[in-house]
């Protein structure tokens, strides 16, 4: 089997077909690439072409929950708009998700080019406000109603708590301007799987349910054979729902008096987390919940799931396995419950503010909103519609539709938006200390409510918040950067005109210098002016959602705020050096040992060398979701291969992103780089191709022993691609970001809130873009030093056939 | 006994070697196996542990017609375009990184020049600056230009190298002997002929790894094009993917997603396969034997 001459004489035959399947391979690459820049050029040559005549509308929104069918019949209604008017052309664009919509968002405002019309959701209406980012509409309205337009918007026919949550007077929601006319909106509550209910044989909850009577049948429910009662997610949002039907809330009339001390609001808040840490058959104890949480509900394990609002219906119509129903927020003390709501708003910046009112108004017309809620993704804001078939439709699931609709009409209800301060970090700080309370066991709900006390506090009274700031003065930096930069030209001509060098030697010296301009060009094109901005802006207090004249000078004041009075900061720090010092040393081993095994010449390794590098090649969303399954810790593979090892020694595998996520949520992420170790071994494999064989025959001709040779001989002559790998590890593990950012957003708590994620929650969700140029001058600080200690340190132990001194 | 212990050997790296293949196949398997599912089977075996729920018993093919014609707003055209448009920006990436970054990264292994050490500093100093910061001031910047939703920002700074293969290509054009470079001095080339003649030759396994890392990279790279690209029909195939993911970041016909997913990377894993035989020859051959 393993005679070489078989194996040789194998070779050379298959090696026609092969250059033959490589020529059909490489034919079809070329008539891809020819017809790929054909189209893409033929395309951009009318684009340029194409008169710019009219009036164009950029609408920028994302898809919601109704993915790819929501965005067609948003397509639809736009071109609708545009054949009612004559000489107005809208653009569309549609990043997805809202995180990549609010990313989007933020460049096109930064460099004054904001969207004409965009969404806005509810809970970012105060700080957009604040901001000044979104036109007020009143008197859009009013205009309307003097000239008596036929089209014009009644509010009296939207819902009046979703209008409410688009009015804000600098200080409350719910009152002062108007801000976006509602699209859309939905109560809160829990899906039932009715199919359960009547197995453990309990009837349905009745509409006027109370939490006595839910935590009574997930109990219930919770004694079937592998059924959990209820699953319950812990959103700030959710949380404040839930305490608001005890007549509670975290804080008072306003947002200035913190509320959580309260005993009545710890109470409530325990009975809340006992029920997830201490019955585990009744509550999922934060294990499944991984992002959205709602897809448990449809394996029909789980007898209830929520608080969810109207947008896991088109998900759950999908379900065929058992039937399933809607009942709103079970009352405490008090009725209540709450509505999330999304607008369209129009950019106060935008030229066309006219054009803008008349889509927003077409919209959210009647018509528009019929068209718009046969997908069940949300409610109508329009009553008119929501009353009516179009809405109520008797034929798909939920059968209760019209218990969406129950608390608004309810007097007794009290039905309010979730409201927000205009500063995001008290959303964010108390989100982060009552997840980690309620999910994990590691921080106790008193520590938690302290933890958030002090945070609060030390980030409001803070000079960045306090103090008042100067311009920043961009003039002066200019001006000085541009007397530097000729300084240092200065230096530099005068530096390489002085030194006298030998005619071959300088022409070396300008080859050398003409080779590495491409990267010096680039250098001063691209990379320097993005690196000065970013030094400027750690010095400033800039939003990110203005134009750069409106930056304040702080001074060191972000440093300090940093490294002072930032607590989350020092966690994420603490998360991402963990996350390094599990990834690096493990990826380094993994993958030269890969290489290694890459080296030998078996049969088929060409084959192997393929496998081990495909995940590698997986990126985005589709991987993310694979990874939450993975790590589920119930129904996750991780934890199916553990549970028997772990077993033999007592020992129950770890819930990864759950109630242990301090110890193993920063080496859950390290597991998922063993799996991209592709590149690495790939470099090291190319490596190993370097060394020379016939040192490594000589050795063994001298009976110089396997193990030996490779460190005597192998691992010398690697040093430098060794050297080159670490440093690359560690550079873009100190920066670890996408997986965290998709899969936890950082949650539990801060467990894994790595580095770069905080810095870009600072960056484009809490709005400090300085701030966050700030972090990454301490990061770049952080790792250059690290970078270089390894290189004054390789000098000892890196071994370079050229680059001797 | 040495064949014996040789037979031994290989059987274990054999054995090795499979079972990591094996596991590396996991991921690809699972998106296989979910792209076959239909909706509602498929949004459940994403959440159980049963993993009987996950082989496609009823192998929806459909799924894939589905997903491709559903990217994007326009039936098809959003796919095409969004192929196209992905190919263009890679294959121009590409050519220019291998290129650039070789150019350079000869020059800081080889070429003796007043200023390398500081300015090969500088240029490892430019990675580790995170690329959420510098993305708005870049957007700026290619807003002052005029670049804004054309191609032009994605694919113009390929061709002033990228810190990363230039320090590769540095690492591994220092391992070639002095002696191979002296002679190709004597036979009366220049530092370009030296540069193309001997170095790059070399580097033939480097600049196969330089092609796969930034096709992939760029190929799935989504900030980028999220961020400079506005219109629909503009966007590359990792911003078009993106359109089957919902408000909150879920996803809402994960089958469709695992199917397009799966299309999305045949280029990748055709370009790795035709690569690494590249990759492997291309060393064993010329140089070591020098």
């Amino acid at each position: 089997m393993f005679m070489r001459g078989g194996s040789d004489a194998g070779v050379t035959r298959p090696t026609r077909r092969v250059s033959a399947a490589v020529v059909a391979f490489a034919a079809c690459a070329l008539a891809l690439i020819v017809w790929s820049f054909m189209r893409v050029g033929s395309r951009e040559l009318s684009r340029l072409l194409r008169a710019n005549d009219g009036t164009e509308l950029v609408v920028l929104h994302w898809s919601g929950e109704g993915g790819p069918e929501e965005d067609e019949i948003v397509e639809r209604s736009l071109r609708a708009f545009e054949a009612a008017h004559p000489g107005v052309r809208v653009r569309r664009i549609n990043p997805g998700d809202a995180a990549s919509f609010y990313t989007k968002l933020q460049t096109m405002l930064a460099s004054g080019d904001p969207p004409d019309v965009f969404y806005v959701g509810a809970e970012r209406v105060a700080s957009f406000a604040a901001m000044g980012l979104m036109a007020k509409l009143d008197g859009m309205l009013a205009a309307d109603e003097v000239a008596n337009d036929p089209s014009r918007l009644h509010l009296d026919d939207l819902y009046p708590a979703t209008v409410e949550a688009f009015r804000y007077d600098g200080k409350d929601i719910g009152r002062g301007d108007l801000y976006g006319i509602p699209k859309d909106f939905t109560t809160v509550g829990f899906y039932i799987n009715a199919t359960l209910f009547a197995k453990a044989g309990i009837p349905l909850p009745k509409p006027d349910w109370t939490w006595d009577d839910f935590i009574a049948t997930a109990r219930t429910l919770g004694t079937l054979e592998g059924i959990t009662g209820t699953e319950f997610v812990t959103w700030p949002m959710m949380v404040r729902a839930y305490l608001r039907t005890d007549g509670l809330d975290t804080h008072g009339a306003n947002f200035d008096e913190v509320r959580l001390r309260d005993p009545k609001v710890l109470a409530s808040l325990d009975r809340l987390r006992a029920w997830r840490h201490d019955e585990e058959r009744a509550l999922t104890s934060g294990k499944s919940k991984l992002a959205t949480g709602a897809a448990v509900f449809t394996t029909g394990t789980v007898g209830m799931a929520g608080p969810f609002g109207r947008w896991v219906v088109p998900e759950y119509r999908k379900i065929r396995d058992f039937e399933w129903d809607f009942r709103p927020l079970p009352r405490g003390a008090v009725k209540s419950n709450v509505i999330a709501t999304v607008a369209w708003a129009i950019a106060d910046q935008s030229k066309h503010k006219d054009e803008a009112w008349k889509l927003v108004r077409w919209m959210t017309s009647e018509e528009s909103q019929r068209e718009q809620c046969s997908l069940g993704l949300a409610i109508p804001s329009n009553r008119h519609v929501a009353e009516s078939p179009a809405f109520l439709d008797p034929n798909a699931a939920p059968i209760s539709d019209d218990a969406f609709l129950a608390p608004l009409r309810d007097p007794e209800c009290d039905v309010r938006v979730v409201d927000w301060p205009a500063d995001p970090v008290y959303e964010q700080l108390l989100g982060s200390r009552l997840d980690q309370a309620l999910r994990t066991a590691d921080l106790s709900l008193d520590a938690a409510v302290a933890d958030f006390e002090r945070t609060w506090s030390q980030h409001r009274l803070s000079p960045l918040v306090q103090g008042t700031f100067d311009p920043f003065p961009w003039r002066q930096a200019v001006t000085a950067t541009a007397i530097v930069a000729a300084m240092i030209l200065i230096a530099l001509v005068i530096f390489y005109a002085r030194g006298i060098r030998s005619g071959s030697a300088r022409r070396e010296e300008l080859a050398g210098l003409l080779f590495a301009s491409p990267w010096l060009l680039g250098f001063l094109l691209f990379m320097a002016f993005p690196i000065l901005m970013s030094l400027a802006l750690s010095l400033a207090s800039w939003q990110g959602v203005s134009t750069l004249d409106q930056a304040r000078f702080v001074g060191a004041g972000n440093y300090a705020q940093l490294l002072l009075h930032d607590e989350r900061f020092r966690r994420s720090l603490w998360v991402t050096t963990y996350y390094v010092l599990v990834a690096v040393p493990a990826g380094q081993i993994f993958a030269l040992l890969a290489a290694l095994l890459m080296n030998t010449k078996v049969r088929g390794i060409a084959i192997y060398r393929a496998a081990w590098y495909l995940p590698s090649i997986l990126s985005g969303v589709g991987v993310a979701v694979l990874w939450r399954w993975v790590f589920d810790p119930e129904a996750g593979l991780m934890n199916a291969a553990l549970r028997p090892l772990l077993g033999l020694v007592g020992l129950a595998p770890p819930e990864w992103f759950g109630r242990d996520a301090a110890v193993w949520g920063p080496p859950a992420f390290g597991i998922m780089s063993l799996s991209m170790i592709g590149g690495t071994m790939m470099i090291y494999l190319a490596g190993l191709q370097n060394v020379p064989q016939d040192l490594l025959e000589a050795a063994s001709i001298d009976r110089v022993g396997r193990v030996r040779r490779f460190f005597v001989i192998t691992l010398p002559m690697l040093s430098p691609v060794i050297l080159f790998n670490v440093l690359m590890a560690l550079i873009g593990s100190f920066q670890v970001f996408t997986q965290a950012f998709v899969m936890t957003g950082g949650e539990p708590g801060d467990l894994t809130r790595f580095y770069v994620l905080y810095l870009y929650n600072q960056a484009f969700e809490l709005y400090a873009m300085g701030y966050a140029s700030a972090m990454a001058w301490i990061l770049l600080v952080i790792i250059l030093v690290i970078t270089l200690i390894l290189l004054r340190s390789s000098a000892r132990f890196v071994y370079y056939e050229a680059l001797k001194k | 006994m040495n064949a014996e212990r040789t037979v031994l050997s290989r059987l274990t790296a054999h054995g090795l070697l499979l079972v990591g293949a094996l596991l590396m196949l996991l991921p690809f398997l699972w998106m296989l196996c979910v792209s076959l599912l239909s909706a509602d089977r498929a949004q459940a075996a994403t959440v159980s542990g049963d993993l009987l729920r996950l082989l496609p018993t009823d192998p929806q093919w459909q799924n894939y017609p589905d997903a491709l014609s559903q990217m994007g707003s326009r039936r098809w055209q959003g796919f095409l375009d969004a192929l196209a448009n992905s190919v263009v920006i890679t294959t121009l990436c590409v050519i220019a990184t291998a290129l650039s970054s070789s150019l350079v990264g000869f020059a800081f292994a080889r070429m003796r020049f007043r200023g390398r050490g500081p300015l090969f500093v500088v240029m490892l100093a430019t990675m580790m600056l995170p690329a959420q910061v510098t993305m708005i001031p870049l957007f700026l910047l290619f807003r002052h230009l005029g670049w804004i939703d054309t191609l032009l920002p994605l694919v113009v700074p390929a061709f002033f190298g990228n810190a990363f293969f230039i320090f590769m290509y540095r690492q591994f054009i220092a391992q070639i002997p002095e002696s191979l470079i002296e002679a190709a001095a004597i036979d009366g080339h220049g530092w370009l002929g030296i540069w193309w003649r001997i170095a790059l030759p070399l580097c033939r396994p480097v600049t196969a790894i330089c092609a796969v890392f930034t096709f992939i990279y760029v190929w799935n790279d989504f900030l980028g094009p999220l961020v400079y690209l506005h219109s629909d029909e503009q966007a590359t195939l990792a911003v078009a993917l993106n359109s089957f993911r919902n408000q909150y970041g879920g996803v809402n016909k994960v089958n469709l997603l695992m199917a397009a997913s799966l299309v999305t990377m045949v280029p990748c894993i055709l370009l790795f396969l035709a690569a690494q035989k590249q990759f492997i020859e291309g060393l064993g051959k010329g140089a070591v034997k020098g």
